[in-house]
């Protein structure tokens, strides 16, 4: 019996640091000036490991010579498939020269869809080679941990593994920017959490 | 005669391409362009196509208003490092709905006489594209210049502060010497000194080819180049 006890009790020591026993929240409140618009509050490992995120597709469609939705956020591995929905026979192109992941998907006609995955986390821009006012962004993102606010707000990020984690926050005005913070995440919530954006 | 006539006629146009020949010296030129994507053209191409959204006049393609219109791009811009740079000036607009010009090739050092054509002072600001760089502009009141000196190397964009619509996208690098042209015109850097350049290529939606060139004294090297989205493959 004091056998089985030891086993167990040394098999919990050495499987802690890497099982998250506990999975709870994270939560507070934006503080920022009111030009501040859309932010991404998102939670990143605090040893830049990636997260065991199963892989998922996002669907962008193409339709009146327009990307819907424009904006597209996802996680690293995940795909989007664009869908050329466009009731008349006209043909799209996808391509985009960002240093995250430059690509051509070539030319998609009426009813066809076109895929590309996407590994590394940050933002990029992609547009249509035919039509000029086609464009688009991907943000992707480290987790799935993560809220969209469109004006600085409280915010709740449910689920979250027990671990070290760094909250940070993705803002579209590029004259403002997030002061990261370390968070310590146990079994129970962590709330009251300030994130404080400023000016650059 | 008319074959004297149309011989003596290339023979005038040939010389009014290549730059003028300097002792000791040599240039560079050629013509810069943009084209649409491979498989669009091959598509165009296609005359049975049943797509009715493909349709060409004797010129080639009938260009929608909203189609990119690759025969009559503005804003390409030609740039050439250059060891013995003087900084130059770049002037920019800002109205109420754009900056003026809408993509810009510089370098770093360089000023940008900002004009303020608006009614209310204009918050503007400098951001990298990849990175977190960051150079401020002081307020700019309506009606007024300024001239700021660029401290950013790469791809970045002037921004302003309360209005969206305001963007320029600009690109610097370190003693690049720029110049600015129309798809399908003739460029040209003269007056070089025997040596290896860097000759850039840029649109603001297709990228950037670089290419290593040699100049060499009393010769005109000629490189033309095509900027497109197949210089991805």
């Amino acid at each position: 019996m004091k056998k089985q006890t030891l086993i167990l009790l040394t098999s919990l020591i050495y499987f802690l640091p890497i099982m998250p026993l506990w999975a709870s929240t994270i939560a507070g409140n934006i503080q920022a000036p009111k030009r501040v618009k859309k932010i991404i509050v998102y939670l990143e490992k605090a040893d830049g490991s990636s997260t065991d995120n199963q892989p998922q597709t996002h669907t962008v469609s193409q339709k009146d010579t327009h990307f819907k939705p424009e904006l597209s956020i996802i996680s690293t591995k995940d795909t989007i498939e664009w869908i050329n929905n466009e009731s008349k026979e006209i043909d799209h192109n996808i391509f985009s020269l960002s240093p995250l992941n430059n690509f051509d998907l070539g030319l998609g006609e009426k009813g066809s869809s076109l895929n590309e995955n996407f590994d590394k986390d940050g933002i990029l821009n992609y547009y249509c080679s035919v039509h000029k006012k086609m464009e688009g962004k991907v943000v992707v993102l480290p987790s799935r941990y993560y809220q969209v606010l469109e004006q600085p707000a409280a915010f709740q990020i449910d689920h979250v593994p027990a671990g070290q984690w760094i909250l940070k926050a993705i803002v579209f005005h590029r004259r403002y920017k997030a002061e990261p913070i370390k968070i310590t995440l146990g079994a129970k919530p962590v709330n009251n959490i300030t994130l404080t954006i400023k000016k650059r | 005669m008319n074959y004297l006539l149309l011989s003596l006629l290339f023979l005038l146009s040939a010389c009014a391409q290549a730059p003028k020949i300097i002792a000791h010296k040599g240039a560079v030129f050629g013509t810069v362009s943009t084209e649409a994507h491979i498989e669009f053209k091959q598509k165009i191409a296609n005359k049975n196509t049943a797509e009715t959204n493909y349709s060409t006049d004797e010129n080639g393609i009938e260009h929608h208003p909203d189609r990119v219109n690759y025969q009559h791009l503005d804003e390409l811009y030609v740039g050439l490092i250059v060891p013995d740079y003087t900084s130059q000036t770049h002037n920019i607009t800002v109205s109420s709905d754009q900056l003026n010009p809408h993509s810009l090739a510089l370098s770093i050092g360089d000023t940008l006489h900002i004009t303020n054509q608006n009614t209310s002072t204009q918050y503007l600001f400098i951001s990298e594209i990849n990175a977190e760089g960051f150079q401020a502009i002081p307020d700019l009141k309506a009606g007024q210049s300024i001239d700021v000196r660029l401290t950013l190397e790469g791809d970045l964009e002037l921004l302003s502060e309360d209005n969206h619509k305001l963007k320029s996208i600009l690109f610097s690098k370190k003693n690049m010497l720029t110049k600015k042209f129309s798809s399908g015109q003739r460029y040209q850097f003269e007056n070089l000194t025997p040596n290896h350049y860097q000759l850039i290529f840029w649109y603001w939606r297709l990228g950037k080819i670089t290419q290593t060139i040699k100049i060499d004294a009393q010769k005109n090297t000629r490189v033309d180049k095509t900027l497109s989205v197949n210089i991805l493959h």
